[in-house]
């Protein structure tokens, strides 16, 4: 492969680059999903390639192709020269990396049964087993099961003498029951919504998650939700969330906000930009003294954990928010130099044929002291707990949010009582993480996994995680959506 | 693979890949992509790339069970290996009662294949997306603004053969340019998707942009509530992409979780909607997942819901009520059949003669992050963006900040007045919409924020 690299970083060099890297990717996946008691489907995807990224005049241009020969990469580092100098006529400042980087290094992710090891019949017959549960339920219209399995092998070349290779595995696995009535359609998932529950590991991310045990409680809460009462409304009262749905209000609130690229306007036209503009470095209050947040690649088994990113820098753990302070973006090279700032090891790339940009790791929010959720609820007089996400969505400066969840209750002098559906919540970032009065014990924390975090154009779905326990939070709007 | 392959190389190509397979039945779908896209920002060029990739994928079928295989290697060795893989995953499954068998050469396109990519869109040049991106930034620039969007060329050949005998060919391609031009507290947007890439006015669009940031200056805060809209089109495109992966297919309704009440008035009697890959005026797919020809489906008509799209699964759980409508889009989707090219039928209202009957409302011109909160019934939430005025009697008053919106579209439909008599080609999830702009007499704004 070192040859093969050479091609690409040789070609550009003499085209006139000032800098060049090649990634080749090799991915394969296997996914097996169920659906009520027969095999939806079951499927195996390969695919190959490699991406070259040129730095010509000042500026960048980038080319993909998924057949990995010689000439091909001759003609590819061309086509990727070619597009640099149209980038290049329309004026620009030049692009700098900050200092060189060369790491020869290797990384594997660690792993104790190897996904690609467990037969598919042992995958589908756990998930008709949790099928056949959730279908036990009367009432229980659908039932759905999942097991998907990931390998990934990359080798990255730069010109500045950079040659890593690595070899990352996933697995990701969840359940989800549907009830229907004349009245509406409610929907109950474990270990999360929308995607499930992933780690970077191997298959004993099953036993951990244990899919046939939850089965039964999910389905029957599916059912209950049906003749619940809509979620009432609050102008503001005290609001529990489950550990998963911290994570995705993390995601969204914490984790988009810091991307410097997107602070600097590079995603203005997409995804949007952010309220937390380079002024605010070191001296913005964020949240409560309770919370701290760290991007940190190196987090065992979280989604967004790796030996070194895209632009072949190290994963590393940074400190975002300390007690409520905001102190750092996630960056890649060329926009913490333009800080002044080395990269903190964020820029990925959705494949070989994307270009790597910043992206979340492991955004994680610290565990606090406040036990486990019953815990929180005890010491709770009223309020509404609320858990596993149903819908999301944010502003595009990451300000005002509103998130829709599967289920909720009230809490009444410290304990669970009347079961609501349809329930959400809206506020702004700032104000939501400033009345953050209490979280989880690192007992109750979770590295959860997000596969589905969407960036970019073209469209990159990236693979990211977040540390969570369950918290509370004070004077939340709270509603039900009516449907 | 710079080239294109063309309908004889590719059909032979899956045709021997046919040759290797041992099911009962097999499907070979084959994906050549060749995709550019120039990203601007902060008035240049930050991003631009191009991609080349091709993807074979294999069904296989023993009995009632099935099994899938991709890959983007297309030496004979990988080939014959996915094929193995397919047949062996299909051998570990149970019976799908629902599953009949793959679609016959009669639903296929075979000869009837056009190739129809404009070849300045398909085999795009860099320098020309950077010319347009450039003068999408120097027009900014000369407004004291600053622009971001993208400009992209998507070429395409798509193929299906199966072991039935049909063979579906079609190479097609689009292009689309996106804009946010934005000042200090305001912005503007504007968007077109077109088969041709000289098609794409930039220097208007760009002005559009220009414009809508000008008028958008120091916005001020207005408090959420019911409103009277005027919906642009690109919040129109937003709203029915929605409503057609919640409810506007089989599955959908076969589950009981689709707003789609058959024969009954759902929306305003003004509101008629299609869906037809073939027409010209929108981007062009002419067949499914499957290989199936699209067949043109009247989802709406006078406000009535009349019909929802079939793949052969869906047609199949029905005991031949209905027929595939040529709308698969792959057999894992838990959405099942939804439709990609959805047009709106005109009016015969202009923006202005909207606007000239407003007493007291809101123009918005899009939204962002839509997301459903209940999905059966399609109450979405999202924000708007790029240009949200105050309307009193019948004029634009000022800009106002930003509005959370949660509100059924299918309401939001049946609270239509007038629908415009322009249209504009947007993208969808997977195709174009081709969609007029609305006037709503009532949407509901829950929250808004602080821009």
């Amino acid at each position: 492969m070192r040859d093969l690299a050479n091609v690409a970083l040789d070609t550009a060099r003499q085209k006139g680059a000032s800098y060049a890297d090649i990634r080749f990717v090799t991915d394969r996946s296997r996914n097996v999903q169920v659906k009520n008691g027969k095999v939806a489907s079951l499927l195996n995807n390969e695919s190959q390639g490699f991406g070259v990224r040129v730095i010509v005049d000042g500026a960048w241009g980038f080319s993909s192709s998924s057949i990995v020969t010689r000439s091909e990469i001759e003609r590819i580092t061309g086509e990727a020269i070619a597009i640099a100098k149209a980038s290049a006529s329309v004026h620009r400042p030049a692009v700098h990396l900050g200092q060189p980087l060369s790491i020869q290094a290797r990384y594997e992710t660690p792993v104790e049964i190897d996904n690609f090891s467990v037969s598919l019949d042992e995958q589908i017959k756990l998930l008709l087993e949790a099928d056949t549960e959730m279908r036990k339920i009367d009432g229980v219209k659908i039932a759905t099961g999942f097991i998907t399995t990931l390998k990934t092998s990359k080798v990255f070349a730069s010109s500045e003498g950079s040659y890593i290779e690595q070899e990352l595995s996933e697995c990701g696995a969840g359940i989800e029951a549907f009830a229907i009535s004349e009245g509406g359609f409610q929907r109950r998932s474990y270990p999360n919504s929308v995607g499930g529950g992933w780690q970077t590991g191997g298959y004993e991310y099953l036993a951990q998650v244990d899919l046939v045990g939850n089965a039964g409680k999910i389905a029957e809460q599916a059912v209950q939700l049906l003749s619940a009462p809509v979620c009432p409304d609050f102008d503001a009262t005290t609001l529990v969330l489950s550990s998963n749905q911290v994570g995705l209000q993390v995601h969204e609130s914490c984790g988009h906000p810091i991307e410097l690229d997107r602070v600097m306007g590079m995603e203005a036209s997409f995804a949007g930009t952010s309220f937390l503009t380079t002024e605010k470095q070191g001296n913005f209050q964020y949240g409560s003294d309770l919370v701290n947040i760290f991007a940190d690649a190196t987090v065992p088994r979280g989604l967004g954990t790796f030996g070194y990113d895209d632009e072949g820098v190290p994963a590393q753990r940074t400190p975002i928010i300390v007690n409520g302070l905001f102190k750092d973006y996630i960056t890649d090279r060329e926009t913490a130099a333009t800080l002044g700032q080395q990269s903190n090891g964020t820029s990925r790339a959705d494949g070989w044929n994307r270009l790597p940009i910043i992206r979340m790791t492991n955004i994680n929010l610290e565990p606090g002291q406040a036990g486990s959720l019953e815990d929180i609820i005890a010491g709770t007089d009223t309020g509404i707990f609320m858990d596993t996400n149903k819908s999301w969505s944010i502003d595009d400066k990451r300000l005002n949010f509103q998130f829709g969840l599967e289920i909720a209750w009230e809490i009444k002098n410290g304990k669970l009582g009347q079961m609501y559906r349809n329930p959400a919540y809206t506020g702004m970032t700032p104000q939501f993480w400033g009345s953050c009065d209490a979280i989880g014990s690192r007992d109750h924390w979770t590295v959860w996994g997000v596969p589905n975090c969407g960036k970019g154009e073209p469209m990159q779905g990236m693979h990211v995680g977040h540390g969570a326990a369950p918290a509370r939070f004070r004077n939340i709007r709270v509603f039900g959506a009516q449907g | 693979m710079s080239e294109v392959m063309g309908r004889e190389k590719v059909l032979q190509l899956l045709n021997e890949v046919l040759g290797y397979a041992t099911a009962d039945q097999t499907e070979v779908s084959f994906s050549g992509d060749r995709n550019s896209l120039t990203r601007f920002a902060n008035n240049y060029i930050h991003q631009n790339v191009s991609e080349t990739n091709t993807t074979v994928r294999i069904r296989s079928i023993f009995g009632q069970k099935i099994g899938s295989a991709t890959t983007n290697k297309l030496d004979a060795e990988s080939l014959k290996a996915t094929v193995v893989m397919a047949e062996q995953l299909a051998r570990l499954q149970v019976d799908d009662p629902d599953f009949k068998s793959l679609p016959g050469p009669e639903l296929g396109l075979g000869a009837r294949t056009t190739e129809e990519a404009d070849e300045a869109t398909y085999f795009s040049d860099p320098q020309v997306r950077a010319a347009g991106a450039g003068a999408v930034c120097r027009r900014a620039q000369e407004a004291g603004f600053t622009a971001a969007g993208a400009f992209e060329t998507v070429g395409q050949e798509s193929a299906v053969v199966n072991s039935l005998g049909l063979n579906s060919y079609f190479r097609g391609a689009h292009a689309h340019l996106n804009m946010v031009v934005m000042g200090e507290n305001s912005s503007g947007w504007a968007e077109r998707v077109s088969p041709r890439i000289g098609d794409i006015d930039y220097e208007a669009l760009a002005q559009e942009a220009v414009d809508k940031a000008v008028r958008g200056q120091n916005p001020i805060s207005l408090d959420p509530g019911d409103y009277e809209v005027i919906l642009e089109e690109y919040a129109v495109a937003e709203m029915l992409n929605y409503m057609s992966y919640l409810g506007m297919g089989a599955l959908a309704v076969q589950e009981d979780r689709s707003f789609m009440h058959l024969g009954q008035k759902i929306v305003s009697p003004l509101i008629t909607i299609y869906d037809d890959g073939n027409d010209p005026h929108t981007v062009k797919t002419p067949f499914d997942a499957e290989g199936v020809q699209r067949q043109r489906v009247n989802l709406i008509e006078a406000g009535v819901a009349q019909a929802v799209v079939y793949d052969t699964y869906t047609a199949n759980k029905e005991g031949g009520l209905h027929t595939t409508t040529g709308h698969s889009i792959g057999e894992h989707s838990d959405t099942g059949p939804i439709p990609l090219n959805l047009v709106m039928a005109a009016g015969d209202t202009n923006k202005a003669e909207m606007l000239k009957s407003i007493k007291r409302g809101l123009w918005v011109t899009r939204f962002h992050y839509v997301n459903p909160l209940v999905p059966d019934k399609a109450v979405l939430t999202g924000m708007t963006r790029d240009g949200t005025f105050l309307i009193e009697n019948g004029e634009i008053v000022g800009p106002v900040k930003n509005f959370r919106f949660t509100q059924s579209a299918v309401e939001a439909l049946n609270n239509v007045i007038s629908v415009g008599s322009h249209r504009v080609l947007l993208p969808s999830f997977g195709g174009g919409s081709l969609v007029p702009a609305l006037h709503c007499r009532q949407f509901t704004f829950n929250s808004a924020t602080a821009f």
